[in-house]
Parts: structure tokens; C-alpha cells; sequence
């Protein structure tokens, strides 16, 4: 059990380190839009790890669990760039952008 | 600002490529303590048979974790790699509906056993350690071999018939060692040929496939008993709990403090 808190701890401060580096390396500044950035993905990181677990302790892990809990966040977060950003022109595009890059570096600081 | 976009988009796609090349290269365990622990592990490669004291092994999510599944004693295992650190486990993936196993999960189940609920199934390695000094470098000649129209392979000299054979051998096979039996036979050991590893064959008879069994004698299993299925996960609740707070408390603050822009 202990690793599940620890997966959703390490996950949720890696994801928060990463986006923020995508974010800065976009050439954004804007400090309420990174703290936006932030509480969505706290809003859907810890929600995609509990779900992934769930799935795989049903023995429905795996790639197809992986994409659908993804572009559910991907969908969550852009709709709430769209609703709260403020210098974000394309949310959407944004968030996927955001979220391949975290979930490539994940899957490369993983060795996966 | 929409080329460096696209241009960050088109390196973390290039950046994703290799990952899956790799993923095609290395068959190592899907486990997350295995990739955190990977320098500590070695291939193992044996099959071994669950014998725990109270009459089943239990399977753990990681070495000292959580029990996952309870395998009855004298299920058969296949390990493919062990974690040598706070004692010896043995890595496995099974099957959660096959006979024997007991687990709250269903599906695919993948876990750590420690191997002292464990005995090893009779095999090459466990007959090379007994016969250590009997098994010598191979010099003579294969032409027994070589005319044989079907080898057969054997797990270790004497042990039971398998329907595993060679249909012709090329000039790669090669034998590693030989070793003489008490009726005379001259057997050769293989280390590896053709995605077959740590094999026996007969150099004396090698077509036969009803030569006499000498199965050693093992240490006896303990008395097996119905394993019972592990409660699972009980402060999985308490995780959804703490998540569900998380989400709510996220929203009251995007509510409270963001204002849509005009």
C-alpha cells in the first residue's frame, strides 16, 4: 500500500516539476497562469494514478487504461486553461503539448 | 512563439521514439521495484515449486511490501529474475485464475516471492552443483549427433522424458561440458543452442527418448493447505479519500480565485 502513496506523491512532484519546465521553456511568465498550471494538475494527476491503480488491481492495466485516463486529463486541463488561462491562446494544443512532454520524461526518467 | 511550439512539440516526439525501441530490446520485468532496484537483480531463469510453512507462499507486490496473492504448496513457478538484498525473492508473473493461487485481484498478477517458501524444481543447475566434479570439458567427437535425424533434449541426465527434441544440428552446436552416468552413457551438456538454454543430450543414445529416470530425491514439500485470498488493499479507501479532498479542494480554489478572463 505504501507504494501507492508513494506513486502519487512521486508522480504528482514530478509532473509539477516537469510542466513547469515546459512551461517556462514555452516562454510563458505569467505567474497566475503557472499557478494555474499547477492546481490542474492536482486537480487530474492524482485522480489518473488512483485510476490506473484501480484499473490494474482489476487486471485492466495497460496501454489502453494509460491513453483513455491521459486524454481525459489532457481534456480536464485544457478545459480548465481555456476557462481560467490568461495568456494561454490554445488551450487545448497546450495541454496536450504539456502533458506528452510529462508523460515522455516520465516514461525516460522511468527507464520505460 | 508558434515555431518554438511547434518546435518543442516535434523534440518530444523524437523524444518518445527510443523508449519504445528499447522497450523492444530488453525483456526485463514490468515492475516498478525492479526498475528501482535493477542493479541488485540477476536473471534466474528456474522453476521452483511454493512450499510455505503454513502450506502455501505468499506473493508480495515488492520484497517486504504488501501480500498479494497466496500460492497453494506445490504450485509450479516460474522465476525469471531474484532480488538479492534483504533476503532472496524471486520475481514471477502468473496468472490470477490458475489453480492454486489465491488472489483478490483477477487477471495478470506479477509479484515477489522469498525464495526460503520456495523449493527449486530438479534441474541443470541444481544436477551440475551435485555433480560438480563429475562434469568435464568435452573433447571427443559428435558424429553420433550429427547423424541423428531427431535429438533428444533432456533436463539433466536421468530425469523424466520431454516431447523436446532437435531435428537437425548445424555447426554451431557446441557442448559446454559432458558427463559420464553410472550405466556408462556419455551425456553432453549445452549451454546454449537455437533458444534452447541449459540442456542435456544423450551422446551415447541420443535418439532414444526412453532412457531410465534417476530423479533425485528432494526434500519433502510442506503439507499444502487451501490458500486464503489476501484483503487486498484496505487503505485504498483511504487514498480515494485524500484524492477526493485534494480534487475538491482544487476546484474552491479555481472557483474562488480565478475569474474567466474578458
Amino acid at each position: 500500500m505504501s507504494g501507492l502513496f508513494s506513486a502519487l506523491s512521486r508522480s504528482l512532484m514530478l509532473t509539477l516539476f516537469l510542466e513547469t519546465v515546459f512551461f517556462l521553456l514555452c516562454g510563458k511568465r505569467d505567474k497566475k497562469d503557472l499557478l494555474l498550471c499547477w492546481l490542474l494538475n492536482l486537480l487530474t494527476n492524482p485522480a489518473v494514478v488512483l485510476l490506473y491503480w484501480l484499473a490494474d488491481f482489476f487486471g485492466l492495466g495497460g496501454p489502453a487504461a494509460v491513453l483513455l485516463l491521459e486524454a481525459a486529463a489532457i481534456a480536464v486541463e485544457g478545459w480548465g486553461y481555456r476557462q481560467y488561462g490568461r495568456t494561454l491562446m490554445r488551450p487545448f494544443l497546450f495541454s496536450l503539448a504539456v502533458n506528452l512532454f510529462s508523460y515522455g520524461a516520465g516514461c525516460w526518467i522511468n527507464g520505460r | 512563439m508558434k515555431k518554438r511550439f511547434a518546435a518543442l512539440l516535434a523534440a518530444l516526439l523524437l523524444f518518445l521514439l527510443p523508449v519504445q525501441a528499447n522497450a523492444d530490446v530488453l525483456v526485463e520485468p514490468e515492475d516498478s521495484f525492479y526498475r528501482r532496484h535493477a542493479e541488485d537483480c540477476d536473471g534466474l531463469f528456474r522453476w521452483y515449486q511454493a512450499n510455505g510453512e503454513e502450506g502455501y507462499a505468499a506473493m508480495l507486490d515488492q520484497p517486504g511490501g504488501h501480500v498479494i496473492a497466496n500460492i497453494r504448496n506445490g504450485t509450479e513457478l516460474f522465476m525469471s529474475h531474484v532480488y538479492r538484498g534483504s533476503g532472496e525473492w524471486g520475481y514471477t508473473e502468473q496468472d490470477a485464475s490458475l489453480e492454486g493461487i489465491a488472489a483478490a485481484r483477477k487477471g495478470g498478477l506479477s509479484g515477489w516471492i522469498n525464495l526460503s517458501g520456495l523449493r527449486p524444481v530438479y534441474d541443470s543447475v541444481a544436477f551440475r552443483e551435485d555433480h560438480a566434479q563429475q562434469i568435464l570439458p568435452f573433447s571427443g567427437d559428435m558424429g553420433s549427433l550429427m547423424q541423428a535425424e531427431r535429438v533428444q533434449l533432456w533436463k539433466y541426465p536421468g530425469a523424466p522424458a520431454q516431447e523436446t527434441f532437435l531435428e537437425k544440428i548445424d555447426d554451431s552446436f557446441q557442448l559446454a561440458g559432458c558427463y559420464t552416468d553410472e550405466d556408462g552413457r556419455l551425456w553432453g551438456w549445452v549451454g546454449y543452442y537455437r533458444g534452447w538454454r541449459d540442456i542435456w543430450v544423450c551422446l551415447s543414445d541420443p535418439e532414444n527418448t526412453a532412457l531410465p529416470e534417476r530423479i533425485p530425491e528432494q526434500p519433502p514439500l510442506y503439507p499444502a493447505a487451501e490458500p486464503p485470498v489476501p484483503k487486498g488493499y484496505p487503505s485504498f479507501i483511504l487514498a480515494a479519500v485524500l484524492v477526493a479532498l485534494v480534487i475538491g479542494l482544487t476546484l474552491f480554489l479555481l472557483r474562488r480565485f480565478w475569474q474567466k478572463p474578458e
